[in-house]
């Protein structure tokens, strides 16, 4: 990769880290507990929130794809109607993760499948063979990226819910992600230090953007839960003929993402 | 500008669509979409039900469509502000057009009554076993008030509905909270609370409301069974005062039976009521509203001698004064009542169980009722996973073992007992309960000190006694904590010898104080128990750990042992 492609103007993803901060949205109905009386309130969304609902969908994302849901789903809409060996592939689950009488039903009474989350996914890791279970932070950082892209062109509606229309995650998000996660200044002393010392900033923006596009790669190796068919064929290609690509995709919605950041009140 | 996702119209439901739709962030064209797979695929509604919330924005979304559509663009959220408003515009629509006034009347009631029917189906089909689901049932529900044009009969319905979804909470709560926590507090365990809020709701019903009273019963019959939790609790784990708390389960137990006579929860009622003054709720003390805490027993035993009276087959019955004379009768009328359904089963084997322990020193009558309460268990099927069916059972299964000490030959008391630890060893690998740990301690405590009398005997070999000492050193924390156990503290001394002489340190002995503290009050006359009692000092005789107590050889004396 020569110098001239190496001068691309991305977002960080420093952005991703910030908690305290409302949204400048119309304000969300939030569930909310006082003296054991369970209300509704109307208030601002926060970046927190945000964040932790990115992490929860990667999870329940690995928790589904461990339980084969995904090449499921896949089969049924083609009508090839594997749902009986699925039932019985998840009964088996059950009897091998020996949860217990009570331990499945606290699972299937939902609020315990948020407390047993960690536990949960490396087991069905283990049962599933797969040694690296975990959602990964390129993940996060996508639907983290693409709900607050959704949030700036759907605002809140007049009920007080945000409705995300579904799918996949757009392609720009997953290589925003992969881009702006090597774009943080990591704490501790620098992996590579001699670049930085050298002063060479050419070779610094190499290394994140090769460490970019080495990200991408492993993802596409990894299940790919975040990317369509589509995007899955396209980032390959990118990364096979045109990298460049790659990060002219991530400064796009990176060029997106600067005034949205601004108008929501993250950044100024 | 739009931002949408490639695949979001038209195209099929993906991984991610499910996610969303768990978390309740699917928009409405993706909910549809998820819907109509889920209907056309029932199979797969079985594994998104293990996803919390699932459900919620169906519900939601039908609360607000229902809602949207008698009163078009009015969303469910903004209803009590816009109530508020509309009192103003109510005023000069009458004086305008009394038919649009009408037409309001028929759109807000008609709401009123939408949200109740979506509510009511959401609680009967899943409500109960989905915590957003019944969330969301209940905020809807709290969002109705009372207004103008709602009448009391559909005020009656909302309180009905609102107090069960709280009941389901409560079954969901006491998975989470333990009455442990709250021993020191027990007026503010929070689904005791809830409970508390949802006979409020239900206070005053009319006499033919018999949906509302069902309810109603329902609810202080969990007051009374989480009130004889935390009695237990206080008991047992704590060493508190606890019959201030068997006076209450009582209290609620009476209140129940009142609210729904021959309700389905009667025997239930029947079962914690007669538990609760088993173990000393007369002794307690209730809260009134004129005089603060006053002694139960003037309020609890009146209400008592009109039910034994309501269950005498013969009117003519002279209902006993007292507790300890009323106790047995009571109990033996009681466990005559016809039983019929899993609950009902339950509810007897509690009430055979208790009658039979209070018929210890019968002999004859106390088995046959505890023999009744274990041909009850085995009728029963399907409840594995029961931990309130599996500890009565084995608690009958135990206690019928106990009350045949010394009344039948040592080995088919060993038998009897036998069916007991297998029991409570079976259940604890299945399920982890605290109360299960404790009997399994209980049963094996004493199947211990009975093996070792067997094998002082030469009817057991010593094997026998070091595999029942090895279990017992597990379940009890090396010998070192038998809280709910029930033992008595003699007991705890003698398996220590037991301990002590097997590990040739007596040391490791833990005294016989209480154990000479118990021979020193020697009745007048010989009972069971101390016969019993004097085969076991017997059996350590030749114990080197007892022997080295200087208690010891009183002990031997004052039961006749040479």
């Amino acid at each position: 990769m020569t110098a001239a492609d190496t001068n691309y103007d991305i977002l960080p993803g420093d952005w991703w880290l910030i908690r305290q901060c409302n949204l400048n949205t119309q304000s969300v109905l939030r569930p909310r507990r006082r003296r054991g009386v369970a209300t509704v309130k109307s208030r601002q969304l926060t970046m927190a929130e945000l964040s932790e609902t990115a992490a929860k969908l990667c999870f329940r994302l690995h928790s589904m794809y461990l339980q084969g849901v995904p090449g499921l789903l896949k089969e049924l809409q083609q009508d090839s109607l594997p749902a009986a060996q699925y039932m019985a592939r998840i009964r088996e689950i059950n009897r091998r993760l020996d949860l217990g009488g009570k331990r499945i039903e606290k699972l299937k009474q939902g609020r315990d499948v948020q407390r047993f989350t960690v536990d949960q996914i490396y087991k069905l890791a283990v049962l599933q063979g797969v040694p690296e279970p975990a959602p990964c932070v390129l993940e996060w950082g996508a639907v983290l990226t693409w709900l607050l892209l959704h949030l700036g062109s759907h605002p809140v509606d007049a009920g007080g819910t945000v409705g995300i229309p579904g799918g996949t995650v757009p392609l720009e998000c997953v290589v925003y992600a992969a881009c702006a996660m090597f774009l943080i200044e990591p704490i501790g002393p620098k992996k590579d230090s001699g670049a930085a010392q050298d002063g060479d900033a050419g070779l610094a923006s190499a290394t994140w953007q090769r460490q970019a596009l080495e990200a991408c790669e492993q993802y596409l190796s990894r299940p790919r839960l975040l990317l369509g068919q589509a995007d899955f064929v396209s980032l390959s290609a990118f990364l096979e003929d045109d990298p460049a690509e790659v990060f002219r995709t991530a400064q796009r919605c990176s060029e997106r993402l600067r005034p949205l950041l601004i108008r929501l009140g993250v950044r100024r | 500008m739009s931002y949408e996702s490639a695949e979001s119209k038209g195209s099929p439901v993906t991984a991610m669509d499910l996610a969303l739709y768990a978390e309740g962030l699917l928009d409405a064209a993706g909910c549809e979409r998820v819907e109509g797979l889920l209907q056309r695929y029932p199979q797969l509604q079985g594994c998104c039900a293990d996803w919390s919330g699932v459900e919620q924005s169906e519900l939601s979304e039908a609360v607000r469509a229902q809602l949207t559509e008698r009163l078009p663009g009015l969303e469910a959220a903004e209803r009590p502000a816009l109530q508020r408003r509309s009192w103003v515009s109510l005023a000069a629509a009458v004086l305008l057009a009394t038919a649009v006034v009408a037409a309001w009347r028929n759109a807000e009631a008609g709401a009123f009554d939408a949200t109740l029917s979506v509510t009511e189906r959401a609680l009967q089909s899943a409500g109960a076993q989905l915590p957003l689901e019944l969330q969301r049932s209940r905020q809807s529900l709290e969002r109705l008030q009372k207004s103008f044009w709602i009448s009391d009969q559909q005020m009656r319905r909302r309180n009905r509905l609102l107090a069960e979804s709280m009941l389901a909470q409560v079954g969901m709560e006491r998975k989470h909270v333990t009455p442990l926590e709250f021993v020191d507090r027990p007026d503010q365990y929070p689904p005791l609370e809830l409970c508390g809020q949802a006979v409020s709701l239900l206070n005053g019903v009319a006499a033919d409301d018999v949906l509302s009273r069902k309810v109603l019963a329902d609810a202080l019959c969990t007051i009374s069974e989480l009130r004889d939790g935390l009695a237990a609790v206080q008991r047992f784990q704590r060493d508190l005062p606890f019959a201030d708390q068997y006076a209450l389960s009582a209290a609620a137990a009476l209140d129940g039976l009142r609210a729904a006579p021959d309700g389905r929860q009667r025997l239930m009622l029947l079962n914690l009521l007669y538990r609760a003054a088993h173990k000393g709720a007369l002794t307690g003390r209730l809260q009134t509203a004129e005089s603060g805490l006053v002694s139960a027993e003037p309020i609890l035993l009146p209400q008592l001698r009109e039910l034994m009276q309501s269950l005498a087959q013969d009117s003519g019955e002279v209902v006993a004064e007292g507790w300890s004379q009323l106790a047995v009768p009571l109990g033996v009328a009681i466990s005559r009542l016809p039983v019929t359904s899993f609950q009902d089963h339950l509810a007897m084997m509690g009430i055979c169980n208790t009658l039979g322990m209070r018929l210890r020193a019968k002999g004859s009558l106390a088995r046959s009722v505890l023999e009744q309460g274990i041909r009850l268990a085995e009728q029963v099927s399907g409840a594995e996973q029961d931990l309130t069916f599996q500890l009565t059972y084995g608690r009958l299964l135990g206690n019928l073992a106990d009350d045949m000490a010394g009344a039948v030959p040592i080995s088919d008391e060993l038998l009897q007992r036998e069916k007991a630890v297998q029991h409570f060893r079976g259940v604890t690998r299945r399920m982890v309960s605290q109360e299960l740990q404790s009997e399994l301690c209980w049963v094996t405590a004493r199947q211990l000190l009975l093996l070792y009398v067997a094998e002082k005997q030469g009817l057991q070999p010593a094997s026998r006694v070091d595999e029942y000492l090895g279990a017992l050193k597990q379940i009890s924390n090396g010998l070192t904590s038998f809280e709910g156990a029930q033992l008595s503290l003699f007991e705890i001394e003698l398996i220590r010898a037991i301990y002590a002489d097997r590990e040739g340190r007596v040391s490791l002995g833990q005294g016989l104080v209480h154990s000479a503290q118990l021979a020193s009050r020697k009745p007048d006359d010989a009972t069971s128990d101390w016969e019993i009692r004097r085969r076991l000092f017997a059996a350590f005789r030749d114990s080197a750990c007892c022997r080295s107590q200087p208690e010891f050889a009183d002990i031997l004396k004052t039961h006749g042992i040479e």
